[in-house]
C-alpha cells in the first residue's frame, strides 16, 4: 500500500473508533449539539432584531452576517476533525505526546486525527442547509464550501503554530486561548467596520478577516483573487505550524502524569 | 526577583549492552533516571551527548523505523480506548502498525489465548479490574510482534493475583518467544521472577550492573533460619554472630553473619541439641540489598566487587 493509502487507512481507523465513541455517548452528544444551535439561535436572532431597525450599514445587511456565521461554523466543524489542534499545548506539557513518538507514524498527523469531535459536523451540515436555503444558487452553495475549507486551514494553522509553541513557552495554552478567542470574536462580528491599523490585524496577527470578510466578498461580490489570497494564507500557517512543531520535538521534555489514554 | 537556571543531568556516565533475549531490570529510587532511559531508548528523547543504538539504529533519528520492532507499556499511561471494547483498540493498532487483515486476526487470537482476554475483549475499558486492563495494555503492545518490550512499572497497582499472571506472562514471551525485555519496576518480587541481569541506577549513573544471582551472591552477608521445635526448647545457646529475630511459639527466626559463623555449623549445632521437627534456611530478601545499595550509593560495585574476591 502507497504511503497516502496507509495514511487514509490509519485515518479511516480513527473516523471508525471516534464514530463509536460518539455513539457511546449520544445523550451528551445531543445535549451539545442543541446547546450549540440555540446559541447561534441567539446570536442571529439579536442581529435580526439589529438590521430590521438599521437594515444596511456599509452596504452589509443580515444576509451577510448570516453568511459569516454560516461559514464559521462550518470550518470550526472541519476543524473538529483535527480536534487535539486544539490540546497540542497540553498535550506536550503532560507528556501525553509520547504515545504519538512511540509509533511508526508521522506524529503530527497522527496526534491531530487521534480526537474528533464528529458531533460538529453535524452542525455544519445544518449550517450548509440553511446557506442553500438562504442563497439557492449552485456557484454560492460551491464558493461557500471552499471558503469553509480555506477558513478551516487558516483557523487550524493558527491553532497549530499557538499549539506547538509549547514546545518553548512551557504555558503557551493562555496566549493561544486568548488569541484563539480574539480570533473567534473578529471573526463573528462585522468587521469591515473596521479602518487602518484595526484592519491590518484582523489580516495579519488575528487573521479573523480571512474567515468573514473574504468568504463574504468572494460568495456575494465574486471577488475571485481573494480565494488564492486565503489559499496561500492558510498554507503558510500551516507550513509554519508544522515547522514550529518539528522543531519543537528537540526541546521536548516529557511528563509523568498519570493518566488513561483520553487523547 | 532572578530567576536561576540549573542543568540537571538526568542520565550521565551511561554505558551498557544487552544481548538479545535477555530480561534487564532497571531499577533505583524514585528520579534515579530510569524512565529517562527508556524513553532515551525509545526514541522519545533525544540525548544531548553521546549515542544510543537499538538493534542497529538511532532511537531518535531512526524513531519511525525503530517503532514496528520495539513496544513499551508505561504502568502509568494507558493507550486502550477508556469508552470503547479493548478490541476496538487492537483493531485501530492493526492499522498504526499496517498489520494486513488475516495477520492480524491470527496475532489477535493468539494474544487473546495467551492474555486468557475473551471474556472481556467486548467490554468497555472503563468497566474492567486494573489487572484485567493491564493484560490488554500488555496484548496491545505486543500485536505488531516487537522484538524488545520496555515496561515502566508495568505491575504498579496490582494485587497479588494479577501481579503473578502479568509477570508469568512476560516471563513466557522472553523465554520461549525470544522477546527482550527491559523493565523498571520497584517490586524486586517481579524482577527476581522476571530479569536475569540487573542494572542499578541512582542520581543517574549506573551504580552496579551485574547477573541477579551474581549480585545476591556478592551481596549477602546474612542468611535466614527458620527452625520448628518438635517440643519445648531450652534456652538456645547461640554462638557468635547468630541471633534470634522473630519467636513464635515453637517456631523461631535467626539471622546468621556468614563472615562470622558458617550457616551449616549453626544448624548442626542447634539439631544436635534439640528435637527439631522443620528447619529452613533462607536468603534474606533483595529488597535488603537493594536497599543497601541505594544507601551505599557509588561504592555498591566496589564492595560487590570486594565481596566477590573474599567469596572466591
Amino acid at each position: 500500500m502507497s504511503t497516502v493509502g496507509k495514511y487514509l487507512g490509519l485515518f479511516l481507523g480513527y473516523l471508525y473508533i471516534n464514530a463509536k465513541g460518539l455513539l457511546e455517548y449520544k445523550v451528551s452528544s445531543l445535549i451539545a449539539l442543541f446547546g450549540s444551535l440555540l446559541n447561534s439561535a441567539i446570536w442571529l436572532v439579536f442581529w435580526w432584531v439589529f438590521f430590521k431597525r438599521f437594515p444596511n450599514i456599509s452596504e452589509w445587511q443580515f444576509v451577510h452576517l448570516f453568511t459569516i456565521w454560516a461559514v464559521l461554523n462550518v470550518a470550526l466543524a472541519l476543524v473538529s476533525v483535527f480536534y487535539n489542534v486544539y490540546n497540542i499545548s497540553e498535550l506536550i506539557n503532560e507528556g501525553k505526546l509520547e504515545y504519538y513518538l512511540l509509533k511508526p507514524r508521522n506524529a503530527l498527523f497522527h496526534l491531530l486525527i487521534a480526537r474528533m469531535r464528529l458531533v460538529d459536523l453535524v452542525e455544519a451540515t445544518i449550517w450548509l442547509i440553511s446557506f442553500i436555503i438562504l442563497k439557492p444558487e449552485l456557484p454560492a452553495v460551491i464558493l461557500f464550501l471552499v471558503m469553509s475549507v480555506i477558513s478551516a486551514g487558516i483557523i487550524h494553522g493558527f491553532l497549530l503554530i499557538f499549539g506547538s509553541l509549547g514546545f518553548f513557552l512551557k504555558s503557551a495554552d493562555g496566549i493561544g486561548t486568548e488569541l484563539y478567542n480574539a480570533l473567534i470574536t473578529f471573526s463573528t462580528y462585522p468587521n469591515w467596520i473596521f479602518r487602518g491599523a484595526a484592519k491590518w490585524i484582523i489580516f495579519t496577527v488575528i487573521p479573523a478577516g480571512f474567515i468573514s470578510y473574504v468568504p463574504v466578498q468572494v460568495i456575494y461580490n465574486r471577488a475571485y483573487l481573494w480565494i488564492l489570497g486565503s489559499l496561500g494564507f492558510g498554507i503558510v500557517l500551516n507550513v509554519i505550524g508544522c515547522v514550529v512543531f518539528s522543531r519543537g520535538l528537540k526541546y521536548f521534555e516529557t511528563g509523568n502524569t498519570f493518566v488513561l489514554r483520553a487523547d | 526577583m532572578r530567576r536561576e537556571r540549573q542543568v540537571i543531568e538526568a542520565v550521565k556516565d551511561v554505558s551498557f549492552k544487552v544481548e538479545p533475549g535477555r530480561a534487564l531490570a532497571l531499577i533505583g529510587p524514585n528520579g534515579a533516571g530510569k524512565s529517562t532511559l527508556i524513553k532515551l531508548l525509545c526514541g522519545i528523547l533525544s540525548p544531548t551527548r553521546g549515542s544510543i543504538r537499538v538493534l542497529g539504529m538511532d532511537p531518535f533519528k531512526d524513531r519511525s523505523k525503530l517503532a514496528y520492532h520495539i513496544s513499551s507499556v508505561f504502568g502509568q499511561r494507558s493507550q486502550l480506548w477508556y469508552h470503547l471494547p479493548p478490541i476496538d483498540t487492537f483493531l485501530l493498532l492493526g492499522r498504526i502498525y499496517d498489520i494486513d487483515r488475516v495477520e492480524l486476526k491470527k496475532r489477535m487470537k493468539e494474544l487473546v489465548e495467551l492474555f486468557d482476554l475473551s471474556s472481556f475483549l467486548y467490554q468497555p475499558v472503563r468497566k474492567l479490574s486494573l489487572g484485567q486492563r493491564m493484560r490488554c495494555e500488555i496484548a496491545a503492545a505486543l500485536i505488531h510482534n516487537p522484538k524488545i518490550l520496555f515496561l515502566d512499572e508495568p505491575t504498579i497497582g496490582l494485587d497479588v493475583v494479577a501481579r503473578s499472571m502479568v509477570i508469568d506472562i512476560l516471563k513466557d514471551l522472553n523465554q520461549r518467544k525470544n522477546v527482550t525485555i527491559i523493565l523498571t519496576s520497584h517490586d524486586t518480587g517481579d524482577i527476581e521472577r522476571l530479569c536475569e541481569d540487573v542494572i542499578v541506577l541512582n542520581e543517574g549513573r549506573i551504580v552496579l550492573e551485574s547477573n541477579i544471582r551474581e549480585m545476591r551472591k556478592n551481596f549477602f552477608h546474612t542468611k535466614i533460619i527458620e527452625i520448628e521445635f518438635a517440643g519445648q526448647h531450652a534456652d538456645l545457646d547461640l554462638p557468635p554472630g547468630v541471633s534470634v529475630i522473630e519467636r513464635s511459639g515453637p517456631v523461631v527466626k535467626l539471622e546468621v553473619n556468614l563472615k562470622v559463623q558458617d550457616a551449616n555449623e549453626v544448624v548442626s549445632r542447634i539439631v544436635a541439641q534439640n528435637s527439631v521437627r522443620d528447619i529452613t534456611i533462607q536468603d534474606p530478601p533483595l529488597e535488603s540489598i537493594i536497599q543497601h545499595i541505594y544507601l551505599s550509593g557509588d561504592p555498591a560495585g566496589r564492595e560487590a566487587e570486594q565481596n566477590a574476591q573474599i567469596d572466591g
